[in-house]
């Protein structure tokens, strides 16, 4: 009943002073939208992430070189042909394998010239990378045996050189050091669907040659990393183990190499970005303070203000703690009305820039529980004061305050 | 009804102590219509707060309705201002931006009183003061005698022991004032005991019984069959 009767008064007074409340709780709505917005675009992120990893991570690793050894890297250290088909026969634990052997070329086509980032791969590359040609096909075994001039490129590098990704048929020339070959384009493939691999990619060429012309094109007959497709329900890092051993039987000494998981290369950027998620937005929850400290501000210009309202109250048979609640009720309710208007408009605003950046949008249950808890808490926090300075005012002063 | 034994009050401020009642001693009983007078300074304020359980006595015996008030914490205080004690202030006091009826039901709510049951008897005592039209108005809709009136009936409608009333016609015109003194005598024919603090004589004439302070000590404590004014 009494309650009631408290909500009423402290809705009453912050409608009475409209203009006020809306100023006191500003502080508390930019810190709440901040902080949302900050989680929203988090959330977005490694929910784009998770996607991305199920479609383009899910059991892929490679061996490439551990880059800390203590001795320079030898041409024996490199994987050869022969080590490719002892890989190739662990089939209970891999499904492909792929050397890798990338070099920075120059394309050309008409008076377009770029860099790309060609990779020397096998027709087994689109089972130890999600490939998804829009135009053409991938390389066969044919085209790698045969070292053909053959190569795929993707969709942004098509559309730079040929202008259209309609360009199946179309010869380039690629260039390094003096080296110089025609090749024809029998690919496009897409960019990935997550915005966040997108731009860890970063904006550069790609593409796709037999790993025959690349050797050649590099004047060697080895390769730097190999990659791989693990068979499912592993676990990858067994069988990265295993690959390891497998290679110390050829005589290579395991220390060189490392095994890398896309597994743990996301998990790392996931837990990146959860971090950054969480510094920042710990950065924004100082604004919280800020608006706590305008709500206790406003509050005590509140107390003193119904001074005489307060001594009326008590001689009529107020309890300490009625007051108290009343006053605290009404920061409290400032403060959820300041923390659910935070909440609103720091969802549009993360709504906006999330569909902007092409992420999935997160509705989180976590987000909207905790911008309440925390503003009610803000609330408690700093209308305690000035509560409890009301709720100590002896009547018969407060009567007589002017 | 108000039994009062040897009370002192001293305001001790800082090393300076000051003695605002001396050894008062006062009997007032149920069904009586008071003034108590004084000039500033008198000790009728101090006296006033004691009586009203605002403050407390240093040293004596205070004993309202059968209750000794002694030694009470601040709630208790509270809880027996509540439940014994009815208010009347000079400037009104009425909550602003709340109509008459939630003024008069205040006193109820702090008491713990239902809904139904405090609008019913808030209806009833500003029935009682006469402004049973005046339900809705907000005070600043009502002129000074109505706010006066309010409240009386917020004073009255927790059945107090005693209505005390703190020059309650100070901010009044004459009209008004004749509108709140009728008003209080009527109360008081009909069995309410009423304590009037005051400065004015005539106001104090018009009541029953006169007590005059001075310095801290009664001077005066005069009874009339009826109000001194009638008698003329």
């Amino acid at each position: 009943m009494l309650l009631i009767e408290t909500f009423r008064v402290a809705l009453q007074s912050i409608w009475t002073n409209k203009m006020r409340s809306s100023l006191t709780i500003l502080g508390l709505v930019i810190g709440i939208l901040s902080v949302v917005v900050i989680t929203t675009l988090g959330n977005a992120a490694q929910a784009d992430m998770t996607g991305a990893f199920d479609k383009y991570g899910k059991g892929k690793l490679n061996v490439g070189f551990n880059y800390n050894t203590e001795r320079p890297i030898l041409y024996r250290d490199y994987f050869s042909d022969e080590d490719i088909t002892a890989v190739e026969k662990m089939e209970a634990d891999v499904v492909a394998v792929s050397p890798q052997l990338r070099n920075w070329m120059k394309i050309k086509h008409g008076n377009t010239e770029m860099s790309i980032n060609m990779t020397g791969v096998n027709h087994h590359y689109d089972q130890v990378e999600t490939i998804e040609l829009i135009r053409g096909r991938f390389l066969t075994e044919e085209d790698v045996l045969g070292r053909r001039n053959v190569m795929v490129i993707d969709e942004k590098t098509a559309r730079n050189l040929f202008g259209s990704i309609d360009c199946i048929g179309e010869i380039a020339t690629l260039t390094t050091g003096w080296y110089t070959v025609e090749l024809m384009i029998i690919g496009v493939d897409k960019l990935s669907d997550s915005a966040i691999l997108n731009m860890a990619n970063g904006d550069y060429s790609y593409g796709f040659m037999p790993v025959t012309l690349a050797t050649r094109m590099s004047f060697t007959d080895r390769y730097p990393r190999l990659m791989l497709q693990a068979q499912e329900n592993l676990n990858i890092d067994r069988v990265g183990d295993k690959i390891l051993s497998l290679l110390e039987r050829r005589d290579k000494e395991k220390s060189m190499y490392r095994v890398n998981t896309r597994e743990n290369e996301f998990n790392q950027v996931s837990q990146g970005i959860g971090f950054l998620t969480l510094t920042v937005s710990g950065i924004a929850a100082i604004s919280l303070l800020v608006g706590g400290i305008g709500i206790m501000n406003i509050m005590l210009v509140s107390v003193t203000e119904r001074t005489r309202e307060i001594g009326v109250r008590k001689a009529i048979g107020a309890k300490r703690a009625t007051i108290l609640l009343q006053f605290l009720v009404e920061a409290i309710i400032l403060s959820i009305f300041g923390g659910g208007l935070g909440l609103l408009l720091g969802g549009t605003i993360g709504y906006g820039i999330v569909q902007w950046l092409g992420l999935p949008f997160i509705v989180s249950k976590k987000a909207i529980t905790m911008a309440f808890l925390f503003s009610t808490a803000v609330g408690v926090i700093f209308g305690v004061y000035p509560a409890n300075k009301a709720s100590k005012l002896d009547p018969i002063e407060a009567l007589r305050y002017e | 009804m108000i039994t009062v034994k040897d009370l002192d009050k001293i305001y001790e401020n800082g090393s300076i102590a000051v003695q605002a009642l001396k050894n008062v001693n006062l009997e007032i009983n149920k069904g009586e219509f008071v003034a108590i007078t004084g000039a500033s300074g008198s000790g009728k304020s101090t006296f006033m707060n004691i009586m009203g359980c605002l403050d407390r006595a240093t040293a004596g015996l205070y004993i309202l309705d059968n209750e000794t008030i002694q030694d009470l914490s601040d709630n208790e205080l509270a809880e027996i201002r509540n439940r014994k004690i009815g208010f009347v202030f000079q400037s009104f006091n009425l909550l602003p931006r709340t109509s008459a009826l939630k003024n008069v039901e205040l006193p109820m709510m702090y008491a713990g009183i239902g809904g139904k049951e405090r609008r019913e008897r808030a209806l009833d005592a500003l029935k009682r003061v006469g402004l049973e039209d005046r339900v809705d108005h907000k005070p600043n809709e009502l002129s000074g005698g109505q706010k006066q009136r309010v409240a009386v009936a917020r004073a009255l409608v927790n059945n107090p022991a005693i209505i005390l009333a703190d020059e309650p016609t100070g901010n009044l015109d004459s009209k008004s004032t004749q509108e709140v003194m009728g008003l209080f005598k009527k109360l008081n024919d009909e069995g309410v005991t009423i304590i009037i603090v005051t400065h004015e004589q005539e106001i104090a004439e018009e009541t029953k019984r006169i007590i005059g302070f001075r310095d801290g000590e009664i001077i005066l404590d005069e009874t009339m069959k009826q109000g001194l004014k009638e008698n003329n």
